[in-house]
């Protein structure tokens, strides 16, 4: 894991398309991938070789080319607008006169256009459900998760939720937690040193209480 | 509640240990099922003392789940042992035989031990053993791999309804134990602990831990001041004796200065081998001791009672039920 990696070398760039470079020499080689034309290339290359090796044929780089020059129009089309990709509003209001949905005009819809409006409507309603836990998981828990509530209904913004289900998966709420008595954390912690009495194997039981952290010290 | 248990039930099946909750191969070899309860304590007992390994350590309690990374060796004669955990406050626990020292870095306090509890002596195991059979039936359940090993799987169900049961994964050659469940009378997991990886006989330098467990400067050396004495000395007595519990020992904890107990606390601890409840005694203050009964967090259970001018804290890994029995046999004999 001591491997320095060069961000402007296509080792890294391979390495990368394979999925094994470590997390901080990513970003460098992201960014040369991203905005010199030799990177796309060399991504392109990567990918086209890793196809011909698994399928045993080749697709045509051009046309990926052609793909990604529209997409990057559409995108620096939707980054003036300013307005995240798939922030709530801008999916409910189609009316589409803020520009951002214009490109779609010109384009002849997809053929997977409707399933494309029910992963929307599928994405929506799973924000709407973690936002609905995390705000179960906040009466539960009462001040330990007292973390943004989302005051605008169900259908929260993802920056919003996002918070509250983390919050909720790294720190369910134990039963000890809710104790706040100093001196019964004293008495549980005395117990489990002391209580080593079991005829137990002894690494496991000791192990055990040395491992266990239960409503902290 | 409910979500805590999902999300218990959702990290479970992450982790590789869940994997192995019930033995894949049911097929109970002939030695495994000729032991005797007494024979696979010893077992266990010997692996400890003639093996080294390293390991990661998982602890599932409840809804919290802790773990630590393990170090272990012996030379035959002396255990000692690095405990390193990977979940909330940082702090290491070294061992050497009974002497026991955590160091907590973020307060630089280090606290220094004796663990007489700790019991390795095989005599005692002998003992245990009779007492033990009486109020647990062993049950050997086939072979199972975990963490990367071989295990023999056994079973340890209650007699009676004053404790839980016990599963236990021992390594085959050895009989080191790396899983063990506790389990409530209808089987529901209520805690496990279990190595996720293991790496059996690995070159640990006990000279160097050594080291480490001596290294207390910069730190502030507590040392807890319990004092160890009998019932009879501080006037306490069970009127009927809760079936399978015995007495193990009595500790004094004095009040210190500018400390909220006015008074002493005494901790009498009684095990039956497998299970142990701590019942703790202080006088009795109104202002302090109104609660009578907590939510259980895993097998740990709690129960308070006033008992004339004291106020009880039982704790144990067994049914509430053991805890109230205790409760009702207590008596002041001053």
């Amino acid at each position: 894991m001591t491997t320095q990696w060069a961000p402007d070398t296509a080792e890294s760039a391979s390495a990368l398309v394979d999925g094994q470079l470590p997390g901080e020499a990513a970003a460098p080689a992201l960014d040369w991938l991203c905005q010199t034309p030799e990177g796309r290339l060399h991504w392109q290359t990567c990918h086209m070789v890793g196809e011909v090796l698994r399928s045993g044929q080749a697709s045509s780089p051009a046309r990926d080319a052609a793909f990604l020059h529209r997409l990057q129009a559409r995108l620096a089309l939707e980054a003036v607008a300013g307005s995240p990709p798939f922030a709530p509003d801008s999916i409910a209001d189609q009316s589409v006169t803020t520009g951002v949905l214009a490109p779609f005009v010109s384009v002849p819809a997809a053929a997977n256009d409707a399933l494309f409006r029910w992963r929307l409507v599928a994405g929506v309603a799973a924000l709407a459900l973690v936002a609905l836990l995390g705000w179960q998981s906040r009466d539960a828990a009462g001040p330990l998760l007292a973390v943004q509530a989302p005051e605008a209904g169900p259908i929260a913004a993802p920056s919003a939720t996002a918070p509250l289900e983390t919050a909720a998966l790294g720190d369910a709420p134990t039963p000890l937690r809710m104790l706040r008595d100093p001196q019964l954390d004293a008495l549980l912690a005395a117990h489990k040193q002391l209580g080593g009495g079991s005829a137990l194997p002894m690494p496991a039981g000791f192990l055990r209480n040395a491992t266990f952290e239960g409503s902290g010290r | 509640m409910k979500i805590g248990i999902a999300l218990m039930c959702c990290l479970g099946a992450l982790l590789p240990l869940a994997a192995t909750s019930q033995p894949s191969v049911v097929v109970p070899t002939a030695q495994a099922a000729e032991r005797s309860l007494g024979d696979w304590l010893t077992r266990m007992h010997e692996a400890s003392r003639a093996r080294a390994y390293v390991g990661t350590f998982v602890v599932s309690s409840g809804s919290s789940m802790s773990s630590a990374r393990i170090w272990h060796v012996c030379d035959g004669e002396q255990q000692m042992e690095r405990i390193e955990t990977l979940t909330g406050t940082p702090r290491a626990t070294f061992r050497r035989n009974d002497q026991v020292v955590t160091f907590y870095p973020d307060t630089r306090v280090a606290v220094a031990e004796r663990r007489e509890s700790l019991g390795w002596f095989p005599n005692r195991l002998l003992s245990a053993d009779a007492a033990m059979a009486r109020y647990y039936a062993l049950q050997a359940l086939g072979n199972a791999r975990v963490a990367g090993v071989e295990t023999d799987v056994v079973h340890l169900q209650p007699r009676d309804g004053l404790r839980y049961a016990y599963r236990i994964w021992a390594e085959k050659k050895s009989g080191l134990v790396v899983k063990l469940q506790t389990r409530s009378a209808d089987g529901q997991v209520l805690e496990q602990a279990a190595f996720s990886e293991l790496q059996i006989d690995a070159p640990v330098s006990m000279a160097r831990l050594a080291v480490m467990m001596a290294a207390t400067e910069g730190y502030q050396v507590q040392r807890p001041d319990r004092v160890k004495t009998s019932p009879e000395a501080v006037g306490w007595a069970l009127k009927t004796a809760v079936p399978g519990f015995e007495s193990t020992a009595v500790y004094l904890r004095p009040a210190a200065a500018g400390e909220v107990r006015r008074d002493d606390t005494v901790q009498w601890i009684f095990s039956d081998g497998l299970a142990t409840v701590s019942l703790f005694i202080e006088p009795f203050d109104p202002r302090r001791h109104a609660q009578t009964e907590l939510p259980a967090s895993g097998p740990t259970q709690m129960l308070m009672r006033r008992v004339v001018d004291h106020w009880l804290t039982a704790v144990g890994e067994v049914p509430v039920a053991t805890l109230s029995a205790f409760a009702q046999a207590l008596e002041r004999r001053k």
